[in-house]
């Protein structure tokens, strides 16, 4: 393998989750400034990998798998599914859902952010409808289950959180350069 | 992990998007040549890595100031990215141009002092 080969395989390593495309395009591109100056560029072939990253963000497939990945961790994270399965932590699934915004948000920026947000919060949202108009019919499963208006605010609160940090952290983080 | 960066980095930062945009206006160029032709043209005072220039670039691309265009010079070589200033980098040229010499101006009389005194 050639120095400039080795070189931009290191490169792509640092562009690891970057679209084909965009990994190809700069690669050619560095390909291109090799034969005009004949010499590899200075820079350390992984952190400029990871430089471009920041600018092209991570591929449409990886923000796809983010978005669909945090539509069960928002059902995870649902506060009523703890009195069916009380061994499911819902906090650490809410903690995780919103740590997945923020993969999304850092990687892929403020829209990928705002879709993984509103994935994870889409199911809990359906839950709060269901529990707050279907509760009769719920009980007539479980007796006398209730939802205290607590509880609904909060995972109100924290649905509508989840898409709106995506948005605004996505547009927010400061990259390096 | 942070990485520290002092008030000459800054700087340098701030003029790095001014000198592209200045640079690129007077005619269209690709990466390897940026870097050899934004040294020549500031005489030194202009030495840009590839970890600066090409994220640099990709931004300004981003951001709708910066247009590619793949043009292969000489048959049986790569083709090269050349990049042009849109009509929306020429504003912003024109933005940061107005914004920089008045400062520089100014400083220029901060440090030597104003020779009508």
């Amino acid at each position: 393998m050639s120095e400039i080969e080795n070189y931009l395989k290191q490169v792509r390593k640092g562009m690891r989750f970057v679209s084909r495309t965009n990994k190809t395009s700069f690669c050619d591109e560095l390909g291109a400034q090799f034969e005009h100056r004949g010499s590899l560029p200075q820079e350390n072939p992984v952190a400029l990998g990871k430089a471009m990253r920041q600018v092209y963000g991570i591929g449409m497939f990886y923000r796809i798998i983010l978005i669909v990945t945090a539509f069960p961790l928002g059902i995870f994270s649902i506060p009523m599914i703890s009195s069916w399965f009380p061994g499911v932590p819902v906090n650490l699934f809410l903690l995780l859902s919103l740590v997945w915004v923020f993969l999304a948000a850092y990687y892929g920026g403020r829209w990928s952010g705002l879709f993984t947000g509103l994935s994870a919060a889409t199911p809990r949202i359906i839950a709060l409808i269901i529990f707050s108009i279907g509760l009769d019919f719920i009980n007539t499963f479980f007796d006398s289950y209730e939802v205290s208006s607590e509880v609904t605010g909060l995972v109100l609160i924290t649905s509508l959180l989840l898409p709106i940090v995506g948005f605004v952290s996505g547009g927010r983080i400061r990259r390096p350069e | 992990m942070t990485r520290k960066t002092d008030a000459v980095t800054e700087l340098r930062r701030g003029a790095f998007e001014l000198a592209l945009l200045a640079f690129l206006d007077k005619e269209a160029s690709f990466g390897g040549a940026i870097i050899d032709g934004l040294e020549e043209a500031t005489k030194g005072g202009f030495t840009v890595t590839e970890g600066a220039l090409y994220p640099a670039l990709g931004r300004l691309e981003k951001k709708g100031y910066l247009e590619p265009e793949m043009r292969k010079d000489i048959e049986g070589r790569k083709a090269r990215k050349y990049y042009s200033l849109t009509p929306d980098g020429k504003v912003r040229l024109k933005e940061l141009k107005e914004a920089w010499l008045p400062l520089v101006e100014g400083m220029n009389i901060l440090f030597m002092g104003d020779e009508n005194e």
